[in-house]
């Protein structure tokens, strides 16, 4: 396979985490958990094929079971904190895993878990993808996924028409993880290894990069951005000297150039002919 | 034996607090979550590390250049990026303070390498002994600056004419700027003066561990974020508190317990104190 074929396939990878982080970003949960469920995903799916020789299917299917009882375990515990407390609670979860990883030799330790059979090719990665941006729009287009927006903007005028807030930010923390945990399941069958630190910060960093930088209003902003966040670094190798600096340069000139993102939801809606360019006013105008 | 560690945890935590209380101070005056902090708190601290190796001048010197290293970072942040990004979503900010701390933090290894340097510590041999406690003068010396820093950060707050405005300006920014206050020029103030607080946080890290690296940014970024948060978000005595908190809680807990699951530890009470104080200890206060 060519250089290429597996930068691709990584952009592919990061698409589907992506995917997870902005479902749970749509009920406005800033969760730095789901780095720590791609991670576990990765542990969960490489232990079970390397200790247990689970083979392929079964063990994504595993990973991804678990991942979500998980996440509504966290969620229910956690269901009285937004914005930034839900950030930071949800970083310690990720920072607590890390130290029980790096202390348990049974899963390698700080060294990681190693020797996962190399299953995951680009089929697997494409349809998987396929899947999940079809499901993602479905639920977008959904009362259930119009209620995940309506929680975002305002979570008071939205339980005031009925929707049960606690539930369906739980839920949608569940489905975004639960995504994230198949993403990791497929990376470590590719990459054949998993670390304890790959549960942390600098995961949540690229998800940051890949959602809010891409765009958080539509789910193409997310593909773009972790497309774009892929293959961006991969390019600058050609200078190699200075290569982060080059890259939180352009990084900052996008972010002040277009701060609502790269692909915003009016933009998205005109190339996807949803919207006539005259009648854009009209609809500001009803706000 | 628990004396000690109590001395331990009193100086890491009015480090911490020290962070915390200029990260408040922005969070509350600007509305951004600086993740550039830890890495303004890292330039700072290697200016200082360069004035004590390369010129003759002592710490004093070295902490006065790595205030005003950090004043200049946290400024020229504001009119170079943040400027630019005003009254928009809170997440991007966020984003463009990633950036830059990216940027240090590749700049910073370009110049220094990726390993660790040694800080120079002269006067690590003065020791101070009350009864069975043992204090290193460093160790008192942090402790003091740190104290004497944000009691006089309080009164000025408290006290002072100027002091009002900014804490107007937190509360509510269009009234404030109603009633006269200069809001522009708070807000330059409060990123100037919290960054300035940063690097001075900076220099006393290094001074505590003895180390300086271009990788310490992150690590108490975080720290001092998770500080920020436990108080309450936007309080000087919840930052206090939370800074206290953490500090204590991370000595006791690798003294007491295995040193390995100290953070595990940590992070675990930080889950729990949340489930319990879901906005902190101090909640909805306004630079208190």
């Amino acid at each position: 396979m060519g250089y290429w074929d597996h930068v691709i396939l990584i952009a592919g990878i990061n698409c589907i985490l992506a995917l997870g982080f902005y479902l749970t970003l749509l009920t406005g949960q800033l969760s730095a958990a789901h780095a720590a469920f791609v991670g576990s995903g990765s542990y969960i799916a490489g232990a079970l094929a390397v200790k247990a020789n689970f083979s392929f299917y079964p063990s994504i299917a595993a990973a991804a079971v678990l991942i979500g009882i998980a996440a509504a375990i966290l969620g229910v515990i956690l269901q009285r904190l937004s914005g930034m407390f839900f950030a930071i609670a949800t970083l310690g979860f990720g920072e607590v895993l890390i130290v029980i990883l790096k202390n348990n030799s049974y899963l390698g330790g700080a060294l990681g878990l190693y020797g996962v059979p190399l299953r995951t090719d680009m089929i697997h990665v494409m349809g998987f993808l396929a899947v999940i941006v079809y499901l993602v729009i479905r639920l977008e287009g959904s009362r259930f996924g119009l209620s995940f927006r309506a929680i975002r903007n305002d979570p008071i005028a939205a339980a005031s028409i009925g929707i049960d807030v606690a539930r369906t930010r739980i839920l949608s923390f569940v489905l975004g993880a639960i995504i994230c945990g198949i993403g990791g399941a497929l990376q470590v069958q590719y990459l054949s290894v998993v670390e304890p630190d790959d549960l942390g910060f600098y995961l949540t960093v690229s998800f940051l990069l890949f959602t809010i930088v891409g765009g958080r209003d539509i789910f193409l902003g997310s593909l773009v951005g972790a497309t774009v966040f892929t293959v961006l670094p991969e390019l600058l190798r050609i200078t190699t000297y200075g290569r982060l600096t080059i890259f939180s340069i352009i990084l900052v000139i996008i972010v002040i150039v277009r701060p609502q993102g790269m692909i915003d939801r009016l933009t998205a809606l005109r190339w996807m002919k949803k919207i006539k360019p005259d009648s854009l006013k009209a609809r500001f105008r009803k706000g | 034996m628990f004396a000690e560690q109590l001395v331990n945890g009193l100086v890491l935590g009015s480090v911490y607090a020290l962070i915390a209380v200029g990260f408040a101070l922005q969070f509350s005056i600007l509305r951004i979550i600086n993740l550039a902090y830890g890495e303004t708190m890292m330039a700072s601290a290697f200016v200082g590390y360069l004035v004590l190796t390369h010129t003759g001048l002592g710490h004093v010197a070295a902490a006065l250049a790595a205030i005003a290293a950090g004043a200049a970072t946290g400024l020229l942040l504001e009119r170079f990026t943040l400027r630019y990004v005003r009254g928009g979503d809170e997440l991007t900010p966020l984003m463009i303070t990633i950036g830059v701390a990216t940027l240090l933090t590749s700049v910073f290894s370009m110049m220094f390498g990726f390993e660790q340097r040694a800080f120079p510590r002269h006067y690590t041999g003065g020791i101070l002994t009350i009864g069975e406690i043992q204090i290193t003068l460093v160790q008192l010396s942090i402790f003091l600056i740190a104290i004497v820093t944000m009691v006089s950060l309080h009164l000025v707050l408290r006290r002072t004419r100027f002091g009002r405005a900014i804490r107007a300006t937190a509360d509510r920014e269009h009234i404030a700027a109603a009633f006269g206050v200069n809001v522009r020029l708070i807000r330059v103030v409060a990123i100037g003066l919290s960054s300035g607080l940063g690097g001075l946080a900076g220099i006393l890290i290094a001074e505590n561990f003895g180390v300086v690296s271009p990788f310490i940014g992150t690590t108490f970024g975080l720290k001092a974020l998770v500080v920020l948060i436990i108080g309450g978000a936007a309080s000087l005595s919840g930052a206090v508190a939370g800074g206290l908190f953490l500090g204590m809680l991370e000595v006791m807990s690798s003294a007491y317990f295995l040193s390995e699951y100290r953070d595990a530890i940590s992070y675990s009470i930080l889950i729990i104190v949340l489930a319990i104080w879901p906005r902190g200890f101090v909640p909805n206060a306004v630079l208190r």
